[in-house]
């Protein structure tokens, strides 16, 4: 919204330029945060923060001092009251796509069996109708087995096996990805429901960067790795032509810290997961995924 | 004596908790160094990366993902506006 040249980024940056980074240029131009606000472009409170305690407190305060300054009803100004959005952030869905919810976590091991595995994090995933296809069987039989194209596998790697779980961390680039690679095969039919199973692996390096984090001065000086293995259960009623079930887990190793991951206290090797689940498409499951490539999903 | 009986209580309680979290965990690291192959093993992982419940109770909160659209909702029903854009989003990781 930062960036938007629509109603929705200028009533945005106008809030936010009252907020609790108006007018920050270093260490980051950074906006990000959680506003209390009137519909006038009032600010009523604001923060960064992701502790539930620091947000019940920001709300409380935001609604104290919306309660205090009421005299009759808010207006939307004019300026805001039509949109055209702003082409550069549409967020077409693609037609007869697939919509995934990804969690991702940190996971205990033998050598750390204890491991603080509270912290979590989430995204979306967005397949095209081609991709949902690369995941279903062109024959209805036990035994069916193919190899699911490189393309929809390296993308699914790049995109959404970058560890965030505590922060966050730029996509993969393409030639990162070392490995990429995901069998199916059919392991039972009942009436029209397809059960099929997933194999898989991914690798990935990325070497250091160089980059400084800004806040804590400290260098990317070390290769991020991941080394994962790809399991997955999927239930796809070939009546209908649709998944009924699409559970997916892609769990492993990883090592190294981003920028900003907050991965410096614990470069690893450590284990992760990355589990993915399907969704209903509705509007609130259509905020995009975090990593896209503008045109992939409305060219094809 | 009330006191003392509360802290046995809470002793055991924890310790409850505790030992279901280390079996837990013990559980997830047999399945997850066997490489999750099985249905079951697959389960174990799959279902300890996904948030409990009590993780996800902001996902009752009937979030709006348009802040336009939230604006005018907002507008009409004299409201003030609760806007997260962060990364991290409870809708996404935009």
């Amino acid at each position: 919204m930062q960036h938007q040249s629509d109603s929705e980024g200028q009533f945005f940056r106008h809030i936010a330029e009252q907020g609790h980074y108006a007018g920050m240029t270093k260490p980051a131009p950074t906006r990000q945060g959680l506003y209390v606000t009137g519909v006038d472009g009032d600010l009523l409170h604001s923060l960064n923060a992701t502790e539930a305690k620091q947000i019940l407190s920001l709300m409380g305060r935001g609604l104290a001092k919306w309660e205090k300054k009421q005299s009759g009803a808010a207006r939307i100004a004019p300026l805001y009251k039509s949109n055209k959005a702003d082409s550069k952030f549409a967020t077409d869905f693609p037609t007869d796509g697939l919509i995934l919810r990804q969690t991702m976590r940190d996971l205990p091991s033998s050598s750390n069996p204890r491991r603080d595995t509270s912290r979590h994090n989430f995204d979306h995933v967005w397949f095209t109708a081609k991709e949902k296809a690369d995941f279903t069987p062109k024959k209805m039989e036990v035994g069916e087995t193919w190899e699911v194209p490189s393309q929809t596998v390296k993308r699914l790697v790049a995109f959404h096996t970058v560890d965030q779980v505590r922060g966050e961390a730029d996509a993969w680039g393409w030639e990162a990805v070392k490995e990429a690679s995901i069998q199916c095969r059919v392991v039972d039919i009942a009436k029209s429901k397809v059960l099929i199973e997933l194999y898989g692996n991914a690798k990935c390096v990325k070497p250091p960067s160089g980059e400084i984090n800004p806040y804590n001065n400290k260098k990317i000086e070390k290769d991020i790795t991941n080394d994962l293995r790809i399991r997955g259960e999927l239930l796809f009623d070939s009546e209908a032509r649709k998944f009924q079930s699409f559970r997916l887990l892609a769990a492993g190793m990883r090592s190294g810290a981003a920028t900003y991951n907050f991965r410096f206290d614990d470069m690893g090797p450590s284990p992760i997961g990355f589990a993915f689940e399907l969704l209903d498409d509705k509007p609130e499951n259509r905020i995009k995924p975090k990593f896209l490539m503008w045109e992939y999903f409305w060219e094809k | 004596m009330r006191f003392t009986i509360l802290l046995a209580a809470l002793a055991v309680l924890f310790g409850h908790t505790f030992a279901a979290n280390a079996q837990s965990n013990s559980k997830v690291i047999k399945a997850f160094d066997a490489g999750f192959k099985t249905p079951d093993d697959f389960d174990t992982v799959y279902q300890f990366v996904l948030p409990s419940d009590d993780d996800t109770t902001w996902r009752q909160v009937p979030w709006i993902p348009s802040l336009w659209q939230g604006m005018q909702i907002a507008g009409k029903k004299n409201k003030p506006m609760f806007i997260w854009a962060m990364n991290g989003d409870p809708l996404g990781c935009v």
